[in-house]
């Protein structure tokens, strides 16, 4: 019933969209009605703009006919999304591997009859410019003997494809590659190229940053070889976007961003977890790794908890999986019939099985290098005795059919296709009936125009032609109050993110006191031992003389420098006893904020632990920092439409109201400022702080964490440095003494967090011109120009009134016609909106 | 009187429309006079119709038979029709114009039938006589009908029409028929009636305006509180069309009696429902793909506003 009332939904926005494309030829066909723009520079309706529309609503009668469909496929590190998405196809297209892999987002499109699978590479002439510089970093690291500081090159397909790189035999890039060992290759070859672009000791700009939206992705097209047989299926289009896990994403700006506004508006999310991780201690980074990914829960979003057939007694069973994946991802927000225990392995090698019989009627020669997975489906399928069992054509396709059944996911693909199919459909749909809407209000307007421009006297007409000119000027006047009423909603939200920083700074406040308490203690017994070791010398210097000891300590010498020093004090004890007598009186301060070390090992250490933890508290508050922005973008996106809408409502509501006294009854209908999901990103204004300063990397715990953290700690700054309050120097007395100073710490710490506050209020008015302003420019740029034009069209009446008074009689009567059509469109178009928003 | 006469009776009181269309029917469809003799056309040959004029008159007559017979049958088949429509009481404006038309067009035809048939002159005199006494009466009926459209309380008096349609609706007297036929019903009653009448001859103006309004306010309140769903919730066609279906033969047959005028082009929904009441099935292009209590007012009064407009197809 669901399905029936979608396609019925779809019918209906067809046939509305027929309807108003022949309303708009029975305009255009009405003669003398419309005034030409070729002559002068005034805005009006004219017959150019009527086709426009037409064409606009040809476009959407195909999208809405073709269903195009997005399921992005995101998940944590290995949790087997490749493996997934070549379960899906039948064929091994991504390369899976133990290490992480996917370092670049790619698409894989289903196409009938695509047997071969082709791979488009777009912007592979950028490659190569990324390669040669490659090849330098890489010469130069050789010459240093340094290139086995390369992490890729521990590995040994890594390995060769450096020195392939090194001897320049490296193949270029092709816009194109048929059939699955080179796609695959391929696709291996680009990522351990990216990876090596981002290896620390090799550094070069990967191309990748430079890819603006989806479509310069690598694109496999293929035909899926388990799709459901759905009428949705062989009507519309199905691509998987397979996506880098969180922190494999290396990519720019650009792109991610167009990335997450892709999968924020996918027609349906894949999550791939890992199975064997729930309930681990690793399941808290593969849940926030997913929470990264994804902002919002739709109804289309799906859990696959994969590798479900390694699950032994001790493991969960199904039913728990779903409950348990449904409680503790996704802040509980997934249902938990959406959660589907399943194997991609399994899937994987049936599918790739049935594919082979298929296409060549047996399966290959498991002999073969390429074909390892026939002894993994032969293991799996038949056990111990699957050797002489592969070569049996009926036993293997029943085997593959039993292993698909296992690997349970029959239904949740059936599923998503399903709700991929609905959830686009209904895209496709609103964005339809949304420019129907626009244009059938246009076209009221437009023939209410002509109506009253034929009706009137000149008088009353210029008079409305004035009237629409100072509204213009108000719309105007409103842009500017409302650009105002922007920058302080953007100061309101950024007080908001201040007390974020509060936040840290009072994390971090005892944090250090804690150190310092710490370093004092380390300081006092240091300070114990070395009395205890002075009284002994004393004693000793009592009991058995200066020389004798001295001996003993020269025996030791070199054993630690600790014992060196007592030496050094013996030997002053020697030259003057009444000042060793006098330092056995010094004290300790507890209260001095400079903690002394008497070795600079110990010293260093202590930094390092107080510099860990000061990283730790930045790491955990950027997580924090970077939900709580994210929940005040959304905030804020919508409070940007009320701030614009409000500023124009009176104006709209009074200018309708006044020409409706005068018999002119326009539709001013209040427009929505277009705001593109994922528009407001706040997350998206610390990037842009950091990513223009070119400030280095702080200290190697920072430059150890992946990209996009560390990215986001760079913002934060120096907040520490080892040579932040430390000072090393010799005593008077010969003595070396490490002092670390907890005071100078603490104040660089700080001062710097709020140097980045103070920054931050720079970077808000790059956001308020970068992304506020042109919302708003549009906005009130697009509702002068709608004001202008029935301005415009009433200026137009004048001529028409020159004509023959039987043509504008004619006129009249069809406009009147006309009009009544329009109406009932109206009608019908507000209610299917309704009901499209209802879903 | 049968069974069946008593329902008529019946469904005549609850639709007085029934009246006015087979009257409307007969007079347009019926007699023709020829040259030299007289027919009818068989457009009226619709069952449902001779049996709702059977129960205008009170009796079974055979107006079809035998009518290319002898002159002097045909003659008599005119004095029968002239009973006939002599014993229409209603005050539809369509009904008097048809009857002044088709009176005055007759009556040219009897005559020259005289001229070729001398022999009946008598005869002919005396219907002549018959018509002329009508044809005033025809007039008169249409001057009085007239000046109580121009009255300054004309307005208000097709609004409490509507109220009273309304009232009948309300009171449940409709109650089986399901939504979308009881909203038809009292679309097309008001449009036989002193409503329609009023809003044909002050067509465009902003009184038939607000009265259409009101009709649409009201069918909006009914609507919503006599169905199951929201009125704006969509749903497939069929949910509202197969009712209809269910419907017995003899509501069906009223049904697809009054929206026989309905053309797949210009009246989609109306031509569904009489599809339905058919017991046909298929939609035509122009009908909703979703439908709702909305859709059911909007479009049927759109394409009543047209059938307004329109005046000569009735």
């Amino acid at each position: 019933m669901h399905a029936d009332l979608i396609e019925a939904k779809r019918e209906e926005v067809l046939r509305l969209i027929t309807k108003q494309d022949k309303l708009l030829s029975d305009l255009l066909k009405i003669p003398n009605i419309f005034q030409e723009s070729d002559e002068d520079e005034q805005q009006r309706t004219d017959s150019q703009t009527v086709e426009r529309w037409q064409g606009i609503l040809t476009n959407e009668a195909q999208k809405v006919d073709r269903l195009e469909m997005v399921v992005a496929v995101v998940g944590s590190m290995k949790a087997g999304k490749s493996t997934t998405i070549n379960a899906i196809v039948g064929l091994e297209l991504l390369p899976s591997s133990n290490r992480a892999m996917t370092s670049s987002p790619t698409l894989i499109r289903h196409c009938v009859d695509q047997r071969q699978p082709v791979l488009s590479f777009p912007k592979n002439k950028q490659m190569e410019k990324m390669v040669e510089e490659i090849k330098q970093k890489l010469i130069d690291l050789k010459n240093n003997n340094n290139l086995n500081l390369v992490e890729l090159s521990k590995y040994q397909d890594g390995d060769v494809l450096i020195q392939s790189i090194i001897d320049g035999n490296f193949r270029k890039f092709q816009e194109r590659y048929e059939g699955q060992d080179n796609i695959l290759n391929c696709l291996k070859l680009f990522n351990e190229l990216i990876r090596l672009s981002l290896d620390p000791n090799v550094s070069v700009q990967a191309f990748i940053n430079e890819y603006e939206n989806i479509n310069d992705l690598p694109t496999i097209e293929v035909e899926f070889l388990h799709l459901p047989e759905k009428n949705e299926i062989t009507k519309g289009s199905l691509t998987l976007l397979d996506t880098p896990g969180y922190n494999e994403f290396v990519i720019g700006k650009k792109l991610r961003k167009a990335l997450s506004a892709q999968i924020a508006k996918a027609s349906a999310v894949l999550a791939i977890i890992h199975y064997g991780q729930m309930g681990s201690d690793g399941e808290g980074q593969m849940r926030q790794e997913l929470e990264n990914q994804i902002h919002q829960i739709k109804d289309t979003f799906f859990i696959f908890a994969n590798r479900f057939d390694e699950r032994d007694r001790n493991t969960m069973k199904a039913e728990e999986v779903k409950s348990y994946a449904a409680k503790s991802f996704m802040k509980g927000q997934v249902k938990q019939e959406c959660v589907y225990p399943v194997s991609a392995t399994y899937a994987f090698l049936s599918n790739r099985a049935k594919y082979e019989i298929k296409e060549k009627g047996k399966l290959p020669d498991y002999r073969d290098e390429e074909n390892k997975w026939v002894e993994d489906f032969g293991k799996a399928v038949f056990g111990v005795f699957w050797e002489d069992k592969i070569q049996k054509k009926d036993e293997v396709e029943a085997g593959a059919k039993g292993l698909w059944d296992l690997s349970g996911f029959k239904q949740p693909i059936d599923e998503v296709v399903v709700e991929a199919a609905s959830t686009a459909a209904l895209v496709s749909m609103k964005s339809a009936t949304n420019k129907m809407i626009k244009y059938v209000n246009s076209l009221h307007n437009f023939l209410e125009s002509r109506r009253w421009g034929l009706s009137q006297s000149i008088d009353k007409i210029d008079q409305a032609i004035d009237g629409l000119k100072q509204d213009i000027e108000k719309v105007g006047q409103a842009e500017t109050t409302a650009n105002k009423a922007l920058q302080e909603l953007m100061y309101e939200f950024l007080n908001k993110t201040q007390t974020i920083y509060k936040d840290v700074e009072q994390d971090l406040r005892p944090t250090l006191d804690d150190y310092f308490k710490e370093g004092k203690k380390q300081e006092i017994i240091e300070f114990r031992k070395q009395q205890k070791d002075l009284q002994q010398a004393l004693q000793k210097l009592d009991n058995r003389g200066i020389r004798e000891i001295f001996k003993e300590r020269e025996q030791d010498r070199g054993k630690s420098r600790r014992s060196s020093e007592i030496s050094y004090i013996v030997k002053d004890m020697e030259k003057d006893k009444a000042l060793l007598e006098d330092k056995e009186s010094l004290d300790f301060d507890p209260n001095n904020p400079q903690i002394e070390f008497s070795s600079e090992e110990d010293a260093k250490s202590f930094l390092k632990t107080v510099n860990r933890s000061v990283i730790s508290i930045i790491d955990e508050s950027v997580k924090e920092l970077r939900l709580r922005l994210l929940e005040l973008s959304k905030e804020l996106e919508q409070k940007i439409p009320e701030t614009l809408k409000n500023k124009i409502e009176g104006i709209l509501q009074t200018a309708q109201e006044r020409l409706k006294d005068e018999g002119f009854s326009l539709t001013f209908d209040l427009p929505e400022p277009e705001i593109e999901q994922n528009d407001i990103d706040l997350v998206e204004l610390f990037v842009l702080g950091m990513e223009k300063s070119s400030k280095p990397l702080p200290s190697p715990e920072v430059r150890e964490m992946k990209a996009w953290w560390a990215g986001i700690a760079r913002f934060f700054g120096n907040f520490f440095d080892l040579t932040w309050g430390y000072e090393a120097y010799i005593d008077y007395k010969k003595t070396d003494v490490y002092i670390v100073d907890m005071k100078k710490i603490r104040k660089n710490v700080i001062d710097n967090l709020q140097i980045r506050i103070d920054e931050l209020r720079d970077e808000n008015q790059d956001f308020v011109d970068e992304i506020l302003k042109p919302i708003s420019e549009k906005y009130f740029g697009a509702l002068k120009d709608y004001i202008e034009i029935i301005r415009g069209d009433l200026i137009d009446s004048f001529t028409i009134r020159n004509l023959d008074h039987q043509v504008q009689i004619n006129i009249l009567k069809i406009i009147s016609d006309l009009r009544e059509e329009t109406e009932l469109q109206t009608q019908d178009l507000n209610l299917l909106k309704g009901g499209l928003e209802r879903k | 009187m049968g069974e069946i006469q008593v329902t008529l009776d019946e469904l005549r009181k609850l639709h007085p429309q029934l009246t006015e269309k087979a009257i409307v029917d007969y007079v347009n469809g019926g007699l023709e006079v020829l040259d030299d003799h007289l027919r009818f056309r068989d457009q009226i040959n619709n069952k449902f119709s001779t049996r709702i004029l059977d129960s205008i008159t009170g009796r079974t007559a055979q107006r079809q038979q035998n009518m290319d017979g002898s002159i002097t049958t045909s003659l008599k088949t005119v004095s029968v029709w002239l009973q006939d429509i002599q014993l229409y009481q209603g005050d539809s404006d369509i009904a008097i114009a048809r009857l002044a038309g088709k009176l005055k067009e007759t009556r040219a035809g009897v005559m020259r039938l005289q001229e070729r048939h001398n022999e009946l002159a008598e005869k002919v005199q005396a219907i002549a006589q018959n018509f002329d006494q009508f044809e005033s009466q025809v007039q008169a009926h249409r001057i009085q009908l007239e000046s109580q459209i121009q009255q300054v309380d004309a307005a208000r008096s097709a609004s409490l029409h509507l109220e009273q349609v309304f009232d009948k609706w309300e009171a449940g007297r409709l109650n089986n028929y399901p939504p979308l036929a009881r909203l038809y019903l009292v679309i097309d009653e008001l449009y036989w009636s002193k409503f329609g009448t009023y809003c044909r001859s002050q067509f465009g103006t902003s009184e038939v305006r607000q009265l259409m309004e009101q009709l649409g306010h009201k069918a909006l309140i009914l609507m919503e509180a006599y169905s199951k769903d929201d009125v704006y919730q969509l749903t497939l066609p069929e949910k509202w069309l197969s009712p209809i279906r269910d419907l017995p033969e003899e509501s069906r047959e009223v049904l697809s009696y009054l929206s026989n005028w309905a053309d797949p082009q210009t009246a989609p929904v109306t031509w569904a429902i009489r599809n339905a009441a058919l017991l046909e099935s298929g939609l035509p292009n122009d009908f909703p793909r979703v439908f709702s209590g909305k859709h059911a007012i909007n479009h049927l009064m759109y394409e009543n506003k047209k059938r307004i407009q329109g005046n000569n197809d009735y």
